[in-house]
C-alpha cells in the first residue's frame, strides 16, 4: 500500500534553509534588544554580529562628550551569560565596566564627560557540547544630553 | 513519492543557493578559499563604527543656532551626479543636510530633501532598502517633525542595513565620507570665527579626528576598491590637519553619582588652535567643493 504523504518527513529539507538564511544579522539588535527610554535617542553606531560559543568581538565606537550613553546587548538564552565590557580604546585598555561584575546585566547608562574611543567587547562563553551553535548578538547603543544642574 | 522526495531536495537545494549568495565567491576561488574565507569572516571580530551626521549635527539645535538655507547642497544639483563614486558621496552629502534640515525643522526643504535621498538611492540602485510604503508616509506626515525624525532615521538605517546585508559596504564608505565632510561643512560655516564663545560646537569639530580614526580604520577593509580608495585619498588633507592637531592626556577617571550611575571623566582631549581650525575649515570646504562640484 502507498504510504502517506506525511509532512514530518519533509519537514527539515523545507527547515533547514530557513535557519541558514536566518543567520543574517545585520538588525538582530533592532528587534531584540532592551531599548532605554524615550529621553535617548538611537545611535547609528548599534551593531549586530554572528558568533559561536567562545568568540570575542570588539565594536569600536565614538562616544561624545557631554552626553550620556546606554548600552545593551542581547542574545538568544541559549548563548548563556554573555559577558560585554567597555574598555578605553587606546594603549592603556584601562576597563571601564565589565558586566560580569555587574551579575552580567544586559545595559548600562554612563555619563560621558570627554570624546573618546571606546570598545565595547562582547565574549559568548564556551560551550564544549554545542560548539558550533551559532547565533546573532546586538549591541543596541542609544545617546542624549547630560543634564547639567 | 520518490519523484515528491527529489523534487523537495531541488527545492531544498535552490534554497541552500539563495540562502549563501551573500557569500561573495568568485569563480576562480577554490573550495579551500571558501573554507579559509569562512574561517576569516567567522573571526574578523573587530568592527568600526562611528557617529553618524545627525548625531554629530545634534547639538547645533541646542546651541540655538539660526537656520541658514544658503548651506544645504542645492536640491537640484542632485541630477549632476552620474557615476556611482559621486552619487555616493553626495547622497551622504544629502543625507547630512537632511539631518541638519530635520534638526531644525524646517518644513519647506524636508520633504524635497527626503525625495533628493531616494532619489541617489534609486540610481545607486539600493532605493529597495527602503519600505515602499516610506515615501508616502513622509509625506503624510509633512509638518509632524517629531515622526518625521524618526522616519529619515529609520531611512538611514534602512540604506545601512541593506548595504551590510548585499556586501555593499563599499558604498557605505562613500556616503560615509560624504555625510562626514557635509556634517563638518555644516558646523564651520554655524561656528562662525573661531572664539571662546562657540567652544562647544568647536570641541565637537576638534572631536572629529575620533571619529574620522574610526571612519578609515571602516574603510580600510575596502581599499582595494578604486572608488573607495579615491575617497580616502580625497579626504588625506582633512586627516593631514586633524594629525596635527594636540591631544591633551589626562588619566581616565571612572565614579558613580548619588544615583549610582557611572561617570567617565578625564582621557584624552583634543586642542586645536585658532591657526588650525582655520586650516580645517579650508580643508574641509576645498574637499566638499570637489565632492559637490564633480
Amino acid at each position: 500500500m502507498r504510504k502517506p504523504f506525511r509532512i514530518f518527513n519533509v519537514l527539515p529539507f523545507l527547515l533547514f534553509p530557513l535557519w541558514v538564511s536566518a543567520q543574517d544579522c545585520t538588525d538582530y539588535h533592532q528587534y531584540h534588544c532592551l531599548y532605554s527610554d524615550y529621553t535617548f535617542f538611537y545611535s547609528k553606531q548599534s551593531k549586530s554580529s554572528l558568533f559561536q560559543p567562545g568568540q570575542v568581538n570588539e565594536l569600536k565606537i565614538v562616544a561624545y562628550g557631554g552626553e550620556d550613553y546606554y548600552i545593551a546587548v542581547c542574545a538568544h538564552r541559549k548563548f548563556g551569560n554573555v559577558q560585554f565590557r567597555i574598555i578605553e580604546d587606546n594603549s592603556a585598555r584601562k576597563v571601564i565596566y565589565d558586566n560580569a561584575n555587574d551579575d552580567y546585566s544586559e545595559s548600562i547608562t554612563f555619563s560621558n564627560e570627554t570624546t573618546r574611543n571606546l570598545i565595547i567587547e562582547v565574549s559568548v562563553p564556551e560551550n564544549e557540547s554545542n560548539k558550533n551553535d551559532r547565533r546573532c548578538v546586538g549591541v543596541v547603543i542609544q545617546f542624549r544630553k547630560t543634564e547639567t544642574e | 513519492m520518490k519523484k515528491t522526495y527529489g523534487f523537495l531536495l531541488g527545492v531544498f537545494l535552490l534554497f541552500l543557493l539563495f540562502a549563501c549568495k551573500n557569500r561573495n565567491i568568485t569563480d576562480n576561488q577554490t573550495f579551500d578559499d571558501q573554507q579559509a574565507g569562512d574561517q576569516i569572516e567567522e573571526y574578523d571580530n573587530i568592527f568600526y563604527r562611528f557617529p553618524s551626521p545627525d548625531e554629530m549635527l545634534n547639538i547645533i539645535d541646542r546651541e540655538s543656532i539660526d537656520f541658514d538655507d544658503a548651506l544645504p547642497l542645492n536640491s537640484e544639483y542632485a541630477n549632476r551626479y552620474l557615476d556611482s563614486r559621486s552619487q555616493a558621496l553626495n547622497l551622504g552629502v544629502y543625507s547630512a543636510d537632511l539631518a541638519y534640515i530635520t534638526l531644525m525643522k524646517r518644513q519647506k526643504e524636508v520633504l524635497s530633501y527626503f525625495q533628493v535621498v531616494y532619489g541617489l538611492s534609486e540610481k545607486l540602485r539600493i532605493s529597495s532598502a527602503f519600505e515602499p510604503t516610506l515615501m508616502k508616509r513622509f509625506e503624510n506626515n509633512i509638518g509632524n517633525f517629531d515622526t518625521l525624525k524618526i522616519l529619515t532615521d529609520e531611512a538611514i538605517v534602512d540604506i545601512n542595513n541593506y548595504l551590510s546585508r548585499n556586501d555593499k559596504e563599499r558604498i557605505f564608505v562613500m556616503i560615509s565620507i560624504g555625510g562626514f565632510i557635509e556634517s563638518l561643512y555644516l558646523a564651520f560655516n554655524l561656528v562662525g570665527d573661531y572664539s571662546e564663545g562657540n567652544s562647544i560646537i568647536i570641541q565637537r569639530i576638534s572631536d572629529q579626528k575620533l571619529v574620522l580614526e574610526n571612519l578609515l580604520g571602516f574603510a580600510a577593509d575596502y581599499a582595494d576598491d578604486s572608488n573607495v580608495s579615491a575617497c580616502i585619498e580625497l579626504i588625506n588633507p582633512v586627516r593631514a590637519v586633524y594629525n596635527e592637531l594636540l591631544v591633551k592626556q589626562e588619566e581616565t577617571t571612572v565614579t558613580k553619582d548619588v544615583n549610582g550611575k557611572l561617570i567617565i571623566g578625564g582621557g584624552e582631549k583634543i586642542k586645536i588652535t585658532p591657526d588650525q581650525f582655520n586650516k580645517l575649515r579650508e580643508a574641509i570646504f576645498d574637499v566638499r567643493k570637489s565632492i559637490t562640484e564633480n
